[in-house]
């Protein structure tokens, strides 16, 4: 069995031209929404927040919750999306005809969903750079950490795009499953200002974890242990892997 | 090298929930062959072809293509061959350039433009080449499709109801473009339930029905063999409950409740027949006959299960 390289790279290719050709969509709308984030928590917030360890302003603390969720959703819409579109225009069987092995499926849908995340990453820290000054201060982990996540969100949108039928059961999971967990896992405030009883359910959170230690890259405090946080990113991210790869070799709710 | 192209054994598929769409079928096909499934709708021949292009998992049985195994290698399986489905779908993002571009690039072909430009023009699609998927009519997309599956240089074309919804005239430029590449070495498998496309296209051809082969042979010496036989219809005067014993060792048919004795003739047992007719105290009234067609012998042998 030889691998197909050049073919791997063709699905990359056409599933960024997807969202390329949406760029402006892709690119503004989390650029709009995180403006008005900065806006409304900013003015009402920012000064009233005690600061945080090491002398972090609130807006400080906002911004990489903020880059975090435009990653997360960008790399789960991107893959998830991309899956009910070709159900629905019945060019999902392509995934089944064309002579790529699982695997590069999976790193096909992958790499495209993490092209995506980073750059709604980047777009959204730059954007933000003219009212709020956020440190970097170990950037090998937030390079390290925010492609852990962008890895995770994009088998994540190819795990539930294979699962689900229809868009509606696409906004269903985003909306009541993923948004809460995003806002519950810390994008907005610290952990550690709950009571003990809300930190001990979110600690059960696994994208508390990520939100944590991409975070501490920038501002360089975290909830918790950055180690623990890497274990449960990497573990997540493994199950995630093997549950993608499990779902394309045995053609699950695609073949028939 | 092995001159077999297609072999497949005990093959057999049950759908969730579904039919028995294919059951325990052999196949053989040869290398350089252009080979045709024939049978009626829900004979099981997409059940078949979509097993072989990796749509429709089997529920056991072998699919050894060019010599490799199914179950060793799949992705071998599909740089060889190529499909042109049944149903029509396509990215409607894309021109048709594109969508061979990607399609070339799929199977790791960096720069296929002449041989897309070669393939459009053969199929009369160039003046398409910049219009969105969306814009085509019918007979451009099932063109689209032929260049979609050629697109590779696969070694076995697979054709599924190719000429299903088309004009008469686009259905004569497919043949033509088919028996060509058949003729330039391409190893080709139809189906269809048009008798007058397997007759017109391929030298062999398998009748399937009820996810069985019910015949296979050269389309030749099929029509020969049934062509010869022809059936006499006796009228009877009084209802036939059952075929007297005189008759038994031909094949015969009560039609009508009872009033019509249908039985085939071949050219070596008239004779006899017609004894044996005699020697029964049936009161024929009037008889007529008639020359038995491929198509009658495809109609009986795929609608007679059918009706009872
Ligand atoms: N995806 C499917 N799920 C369940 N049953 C199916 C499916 N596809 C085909 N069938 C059934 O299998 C049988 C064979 O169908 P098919 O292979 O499409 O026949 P043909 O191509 O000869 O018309 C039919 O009874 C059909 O209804
Ligand atoms: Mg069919």
């Amino acid at each position: 069995m030889k691998s197909n390289t050049y073919g791997a790279y063709t699905l990359f290719k056409k599933e960024v031209n997807r969202f390329k050709k949406v760029w402006v969509q892709t690119l503004v709308s989390p650029l709009v929404s995180n403006l008005l984030f900065l806006a409304v928590f900013g003015l009402s917030l920012n000064r009233s927040m005690p600061e945080l360890d090491g002398g972090v302003t609130y807006l400080q603390f906002l911004v990489p919750g903020l880059v975090i969720m435009g990653m997360m959703n960008n790399a789960y819409q991107n893959s998830s999306s991309s899956i009910v579109i070709a159900k629905y225009n019945q060019t999902i069987s392509d995934l089944l005809t064309i002579p790529l092995r699982p695997i590069e499926v999976q790193y096909a849908y992958t790499l495209a969903a993490t092209v995506r995340g980073l750059m709604v990453g980047i777009v959204t820290y730059i954007s933000t750079l003219p009212f709020v000054q956020v440190p970097i201060k170990n950037l090998p982990l937030i390079l390290l950490s925010s492609i852990l996540i962008n890895v995770a969100f994009g088998l994540l949108g190819l795990a539930v795009g294979i699962w689900g039928k229809e868009f509606d059961r696409m906004a269903a999971i985003q909306n009541f499953i993923l948004t809460p967990l995003i806002y519950l896992g810390g994008v907005f405030y610290s952990l550690s200002v709950l009571p003990e009883s809300f930190q001990k359910i979110s600690a059960l959170n696994p994208f508390a974890y990520m939100i944590d230690l991409l975070r501490a890259g920038f501002i360089g405090t975290s909830t918790f242990p950055i180690s623990t946080s890497l274990i449960f990113v990497g573990i997540t991210t493994l199950v995630l892997h093997l549950l993608t790869g499990w779902m394309l070799r045995t053609g699950y709710r695609i073949q028939s | 090298m092995s001159d077999i192209a297609v072999n497949i054994k005990n093959l057999t598929k049950r759908y969730k929930d579904g039919p028995l769409a294919l059951d325990d079928v052999d196949l053989e096909i040869k290398k350089g062959e252009f080979f045709a499934l024939l049978g009626p709708n829900g004979a099981g021949k997409s059940t078949m072809i979509n097993i072989m292009s990796g749509l429709v998992k089997k529920t056991h049985g072998d699919v050894e293509i060019f010599g490799t195994n199914q179950e060793d290698d799949p992705t071998k399986i599909k740089f060889d061959i190529g499909v042109v489905p049944q149903e029509i779908s396509f990215d409607p993002f894309l021109t048709v350039q594109q969508t061979l571009e990607f399609q070339s690039g799929y199977y790791g072909i960096r720069d296929n433009k002449e041989y897309i430009e070669e393939v459009l023009v053969n199929l009369n699609l160039i003046d398409k080449k910049d219009a969105g998927t969306r814009q085509l009519s019918g007979g451009m997309k099932r063109r689209l499709l032929i260049a979609k599956a050629l697109i590779h240089k696969p070694k076995l074309l697979i054709l599924d109801e190719p000429t299903a919804g088309v004009d008469v005239e686009l259905r004569h430029t497919l043949w033509t473009y088919v028996r060509k590449l058949n003729e330039a070495g391409l190893t080709i498998l139809l189906t269809t339930h048009y008798l007058e496309e397997a007759e017109a296209l391929c030298k062999r051809l398998a009748i399937v029905d009820k996810g069985k082969i019910k015949a296979v042979g050269k389309t030749k010496s099929l029509i020969e063999e049934y062509s010869g036989k022809k059936t006499i219809s006796l009228n009877l005067k009084e209802k036939l409950k059952e075929v007297p014993s005189e008759l038994n060792k031909y094949e015969t048919q009560i039609l009508e409740n009872g009033s019509i004795l249908e039985i085939t003739l071949d050219p070596s047992n008239t004779e006899h027949v017609f004894k044996a007719v005699g020697a029964t105290s049936l009161d024929v009234t009037n008889f007529s006959v008639a020359e038995q067609s491929l198509e009658d012998v495809f109609l009986k042998l795929t609608y007679e299960q059918h009706e009872k």
